[in-house]
């Protein structure tokens, strides 16, 4: 009898960690209709849109989401986001790895995106001198050279708000770095950024999670990610803080409707994080990853079962698509 | 024929349970290094009740009273002692604070970080374990523990680099650990770098031959490289011959490859053991739909399609699929 007690614990503390492949009716078919999903070309499969909101720091959440979602080989046919789902978006689309993103945002601080420094932040306080966001444009140009929304790779559209009409400004051509530049130009901070006889602001006032931009460039399934701000729970101790909540709330009002338009929504849990927060932005995307690494399985699910109808029109006998396999 | 792959089957499960034993006894030994070393009478009685399993007398004897008695080094080995019957004795939550008083009164232990992070870790409170496997590895860069838990916590997480290079890290201190090389190539396969989990499983399988989970782990790699036969064959050759997983991978698996005959006589197979099987009337399904028999196929999906207790997806799939073939029509 001697140490079978230990014995017995420590088998049952082994039995724990013991990870078994999964052979369930369940896994095996989703594995199966995977591989015939995503061994498909586009015109023979439904077209994916992914959405990614804005959300400042919160955004980089999106990250995290996307890393998982490119390690598991998810089909995007179609990008389009908000204010730093545009930054992170365009960056996707024009083809930049999903390491490289990740680490450009990992450096994330306010300097990056703007002309911030003590003396003109003092400025912006005393005598309500605006920032410029010419970095944000600088930092998207030095990724992704002057591209033009024509020639990314994968479509992509971004959203900016015209500050003289209210009017939501969706940008699908021209040059993608002056476009996600005003996407992400926060009102009450930076100047508007004049363009085309707009005068432009950040998005995420008028569209925070711009599904219909996706749906235009052709999306027929979207998955968003959501990052936007728990502003129940957050109590403002500054005047800028207090603007920022207010679009928070507008935001979140907003988005209550355009969220029953995706077919699938990944929130990671970044409400709690502040829009100048900056360095939490590794937080942020930590918390992508899990958030979007629980909800994979039912994400795949939901696409598949969407896309039934064109796999299913290659299972009849005139069709081969068992032959089409290696 | 059968009495033979029965004994081999034996001797495989002889064999994989004196590795485990072995593997097990041989990770515990630190710890036992520790509790065994010079000490003083009170304890060398302790450690004797210990080892004869009277662990309700060991904690009798450590009760706080007991151990206001002890000093230094026998106050550390007390509470290894405590903690350890309070495991041994299935109580989890005493173990647990007996454990954490120690990491308290001795941050630097390792053996108490180990224990702790592990019990943490193995009751699903990974987020407290995290930390501890964290220290662990900051106090030992190399301690295969430590990058095991940080392994496996990122691998749940979703978190597959940092895992990959853990689990790295982990075999450097635990070569011959199957079971590792089997949780890698899992890990590797989710990553989609398929080739390097088969090596790994294929490690695993040298180490532990005829282990069922890296036998089907790897079946899962080759198919997904497209080596069907392989695929199939790993499976066939492996303790999990036989099994209904096994028959509804060898019928799917087979239909996907396009080989309708031998997919038909799986699926039957399959069938005869399990009529309703969801997977193996899925199968049916599409072969019949393959063939034109529409109406046979919808009958299948229907049936399929009631299963949702014990596959939901495949139900799902099943209903809307005998759906848009009634539409067809």
């Amino acid at each position: 009898m001697k140490f079978v007690g230990l014995v017995l614990a420590l088998l049952l503390a082994a039995q724990a960690g013991w990870a078994a492949p999964d052979y369930s009716p369940d896994a095996l078919l989703r594995a199966h209709l995977w591989r015939d999903l995503t061994s498909r070309p586009r015109s023979r499969r439904p077209r994916v849109g992914l959405v990614l909101s804005a959300g400042s720091t919160r955004g980089t959440a999106h990250v995290g989401v996307l890393q998982v979602l490119d390690q598991a080989g998810f089909p995007i046919d179609a990008v389009s986001g908000t204010s730093m789902g545009a930054i992170i978006g365009s960056m996707y689309a024009a083809g930049r790895p999903v390491k490289r993103i990740l680490e450009i945002m990992s450096g994330l601080n306010l300097s990056m995106g703007s002309n911030i420094n003590s003396f003109r932040l003092v400025q912006l306080m005393i005598a309500d001198k605006l920032l410029s966001s010419e970095n944000t444009e600088k930092l998207i140009r030095g990724e992704i050279g002057g591209l033009r929304f024509d020639q990314l790779p994968i479509p992509f559209a971004c959203v900016a708000m015209d500050i003289y009409t209210g009017e939501s400004v969706l940008f699908r051509d021209g040059d993608v770095a002056l476009a996600v530049r005003a996407s992400m130009n926060l009102p009450g901070v930076f100047t508007p950024v004049a363009y085309r006889q707009r005068y432009l602001v950040d998005g995420g006032v008028v569209d925070y999670i711009p599904i219909d931009a996706a749906r235009l460039l052709g999306a027929q399934w979207v998955l968003a990610s959501i990052t936007e701000s728990d502003y129940r729970n957050a109590r403002p101790k500054s005047v800028l803080e207090t603007f920022e909540q207010v679009i928070d709330i507008r935001g979140a009002f907003l988005s209550r409707e355009q969220r029953k338009q995706a077919q699938f929504i990944i929130t990671p849990q970044v409400g709690d994080i502040g829009v100048y927060e900056t360095e939490r932005a590794s937080e942020a995307m930590a918390k992508g990853v899990i958030a979007a690494y629980q909800a994979l399985r039912p994400a795949m699910e939901s696409l598949l079962l969407f896309s039934l109808e064109p796999m299913a029109r290659d299972w009849g006998p005139d069709a081969s698509a068992q032959e089409r396999r290696p | 024929m059968s009495s033979a792959r029965d004994a081999r089957s034996r001797a495989f499960s002889l064999r994989a349970g004196a590795t485990v034993l072995l593997a097990l006894l041989a990770a515990a030994t630190p710890t036992w290094g520790r509790l065994w070393g010079p000490r003083s009478e009170t304890i060398k009685t302790l450690q004797k009740q210990f080892g004869e399993g009277r662990f309700d007398s060991v904690i009798a004897a450590l009760d706080p009273n007991g151990l206001l008695k002890l000093r230094g080094d026998d106050l550390r080995r007390g509470y290894g002692l405590l903690a350890a019957s309070y495991e041994s004795t299935g109580r989890l939550d005493k173990s647990l604070s007996n454990y954490q008083l120690a990491v308290q009164l001795f941050p630097s232990d390792r053996d108490f970080l180990e224990q702790l992070a592990k019990l943490l870790h193995h009751s699903g409170l990974d987020e407290r374990a995290q930390p501890l496997y964290e220290n662990l590895v900051r106090l030992d860069p190399k301690n295969p523990l430590g990058h095991l838990g940080l392994a496996q916590i990122d691998h749940a997480l979703g978190f597959l680099d940092r895992s990959a290079d853990h689990y790295e890290k982990a075999l450097q201190g635990f070569p011959e650990r199957g079971d590792i090389w089997q949780e890698y190539g899992e890990e590797l396969a989710e990553a989609r770098d398929y080739r390097t989990a088969e090596l790994a499983l294929r490690r695993a399988l040298d180490l532990n031959p005829g282990d069922a989970a890296s036998s089907m782990g790897l079946a899962l790699i080759l198919r997904a490289l497209g080596r069907i036969d392989e695929a199939l064959a790993e499976l066939e050759a492996s303790s999990c011959a036989g099994r209904l997983e096994v028959m509804r991978a060898r019928a799917l698996w087979l239909m996907e490859a396009g080989r309708g005959s031998q997919a038909e006589a799986s699926v039957k197979i399959l069938l005869q053991a399990a009529p309703n099987d969801p997977l193996g009337l899925y199968v049916r399904a599409r072969l019949e739909l393959k063939a034109g028999r529409r109406v046979q196929a919808q009958a299948f999906l229907r049936q399929a399609a009631t299963r949702g207790d014990m596959a939901p997806f495949t139900a799902k799939v099943c209903a809307a699929l005998a759906t848009l073939i009634g539409g067809a029509r």
